[in-house]
C-alpha cells in the first residue's frame, strides 16, 4: 500500500487503492450487524430489565420491531429476596426511588466498564443474556469500621443501589501454594455488581451461588 | 461476556480454503476478505491488553513468590501493606496478583485472603483486564468459594493495607482493607481448620510466562508485615520464611526481616 507520503514536492502522493480500502473498511465497519440481535428492546431470553425508553425509541426508529411492553427495571419481590446472600440484605426499592436514581443503562455501563468494557461501548449490547438490573435498598452487614464496643459502623446501610446480576460468571481462584493443585483456575457463580444508584459509583462485586 | 471486539475477533479465525496467492480466484477471494481482515485488525487494536503481552502462555498453573509461616507458631491475624503493580501478563488468559492470607495447616483446609489482582481480558468471564482489590475465602477444598471485588488499589503515598484477622467476638475471620472490614467467613476457623493457622503473603501468577508483581528496578514491597497474637496485639512474625519461588524468573527477598520483603520478576 502506498499510503500517504510526501513525494518531495510538498504534495501528498496517495494511493487510490488505500483510499478505496479505507472507504470500504469504514463502510463495512458502519454496516456490520453488531449485536443487532441482542440490542435493547429486542426479545432476548432471560433479560428481564429493559432499557430506558429513549433507547427503545431509537431502535424502533431504525428498524420496526414488534411493540415491546415497557419493562420497568424492577424484579418481583421474591426474586429480589433471592439475591440476598449471607450478611447482605436487599429489599426492593419503591417505584418512587427511580426518580432519584441513575438510569438502568447508566448503572449497567458503570458495572461493565468496571470490568473492562471499553469506554463508549454500549453496555446494553454487550451484556450477557440473562443479565438483570434491580433497584434495591442495600445493607452489607459485614462492611464497615469496627467500633470500640465491637459493633460495626456499616459502610452501606439502606443505600439505594443498582444490583447488576450476571449469571454463570467464571471467577478466578487464588489458593495457597500448598493447596493449589486441589483447585482449578475458576469456579462458576453468578456475579452481583453493586452500583451506587445515587452517584453511579462502583461499590463492589460479589460471587453468589445460583439460586 | 461477549462484547463487540470479541465477537468480531471470533470471526477472525475464519480463513479461505486455499491460500489467497494460489490462483486468480484465491486472489479475488483475498481482495474480498481484505476489509474483514482490516476490521479484525481494528478490533484487535481496540481490545484492552495487559501492560505487555510478551511470550505465549504455554505453562498454566499457580506459581508463587513470597513468604509464609508453614510449620510456625500460633497466630490469629496477618497483615501487610502491598505496593500495587499491574504486572506483565503473557496473554489475556493469565492473571497476576499479590495478597495476604490465613489458611488452616491441614491439607484440605480452606483460606481467607485479601489483596489485589490483575486479570487478563479472558482470564475469567468478567476479568476484562481489570485491576481490583479483592477478597476470597472458602471453608475447605470442595466447599463454596466466595469472592468479592472492590475498587482499584491505591497508589502513591498511601498504599493499601490488607489484614486477615480472627474476631473473638464473632468467631470468624475478617478480611480488612485499610481498617475497613470488607468480608468475613461464615464459620469459625479455629473450630473447623487445623491449627496453628498459617500466614501466606505471596505474589502469584497463572502462567510461568507472566510476571509476579515487581521488576528488578521497581520491586514490589510488602511492608509492615506482622501477625496478630491472641490478645489482639500485632507483632513481627519471626516464623516467616521465604519460600523458594516456583519460577526461576521470580524472586522474593527480605529487605528487613521479618517486617519487609519484596517480590519481583527478572528478567521480565
Amino acid at each position: 500500500m502506498g499510503g500517504w507520503v510526501r513525494n518531495g514536492t510538498g504534495r501528498k502522493r496517495g494511493s487510490w487503492g488505500t483510499t478505496v480500502l479505507v472507504v470500504i473498511v469504514l463502510a463495512f465497519w458502519a454496516l456490520w450487524p453488531r449485536g443487532a440481535d441482542v440490542g435493547p428492546g429486542t426479545p432476548r431470553e432471560g433479560r428481564r430489565a429493559g432499557p430506558p425508553t429513549e433507547l427503545v425509541a431509537t431502535v424502533a426508529a431504525e428498524e420496526p420491531v414488534a411493540e415491546e411492553p415497557q419493562v420497568l427495571p424492577f424484579l418481583p419481590e421474591e426474586e429480589v429476596a433471592a439475591l440476598a446472600v449471607e450478611d447482605v440484605r436487599v429489599e426492593p426499592a419503591p417505584l418512587s426511588a427511580s426518580t432519584e436514581a441513575i438510569s438502568a443503562a447508566e448503572a449497567l455501563q458503570v458495572a461493565l466498564e468496571e470490568f473492562g468494557l471499553p469506554k463508549g461501548m454500549d453496555a446494553w449490547k454487550a451484556a450477557e443474556p440473562g443479565t438483570t438490573l434491580t433497584l434495591c435498598r442495600f445493607t452489607d452487614l459485614d462492611m464497615g469500621r469496627e467500633l470500640s464496643d465491637g459493633t460495626v459502623d456499616l459502610a452501606h446501610e439502606d443505600e439505594l443501589v443498582w444490583l447488576v446480576t450476571i449469571p454463570d460468571v467464571e471467577f478466578p481462584i487464588h489458593p495457597p501454594p500448598d493447596k493449589a493443585h486441589l483447585y482449578p483456575h475458576h469456579y462458576l457463580a453468578d456475579m452481583v455488581v453493586v452500583v451506587d444508584a445515587s452517584t453511579g459509583r462502583f461499590i463492589m462485586a460479589m460471587s453468589v451461588d445460583p439460586q | 461476556m461477549k462484547h463487540l471486539p470479541g465477537a468480531i475477533m471470533g470471526r477472525c479465525f475464519w480463513a479461505p480454503r486455499h491460500p489467497p496467492w494460489s490462483d486468480g480466484v484465491g486472489r479475488a477471494q483475498f481482495r474480498r476478505v481484505l476489509p474483514l481482515v482490516a476490521v479484525c485488525l481494528l478490533a484487535l487494536n481496540q481490545t484492552p491488553t495487559a501492560r505487555a503481552a510478551g511470550n505465549s502462555c504455554d505453562t498454566p498453573g499457580n506459581f508463587f513468590a513470597g513468604t509464609w509461616s508453614a510449620g510456625g507458631s500460633a497466630r490469629y491475624g496477618v497483615k501487610a501493606v502491598i505496593e500495587p503493580d499491574r504486572a506483565n501478563l503473557c496473554g489475556e488468559t493469565s492473571a497476576s496478583s499479590a495478597w495476604v492470607m490465613l489458611t488452616g495447616s491441614r491439607y484440605g483446609d480452606g483460606w481467607a485472603q485479601i489483596g489485589y489482582t490483575h486479570e487478563g481480558a479472558n482470564a475469567c468471564s468478567y476479568c476484562r483486564g481489570g485491576f481490583h482489590n479483592f477478597s476470597q475465602w472458602t471453608r475447605c477444598a470442595g466447599c463454596t468459594l466466595n469472592t468479592e471485588y472492590y475498587a482499584e488499589p491505591s497508589d502513591g503515598q498511601n498504599v493499601d493495607e490488607y489484614r486477615v484477622v480472627y474476631s473473638k467476638r464473632n468467631d470468624v475471620l475478617r478480611m480488612v482493607l485499610n481498617g475497613e472490614i470488607k468480608e468475613r467467613t461464615d464459620f469459625d476457623p479455629l473450630a473447623v481448620w487445623s491449627t496453628p493457622l498459617v500466614s501466606d503473603l505471596f505474589g502469584e501468577t497463572w502462567h510461568q510466562e507472566s510476571d509476579v508483581p515487581g521488576t528488578a528496578s521497581d520491586r514490589v514491597r510488602f511492608g509492615q508485615v506482622g501477625k496478630m497474637r491472641w490478645d489482639e496485639t500485632w507483632v513481627a512474625d519471626d516464623d516467616l520464611w521465604i519460600r523458594e519461588p516456583d519460577v526461576w524468573r521470580y524472586h522474593a527477598g527480605w529487605v528487613n526481616r521479618p517486617t519487609r520483603f519484596e517480590t519481583w520478576t527478572h528478567p521480565i
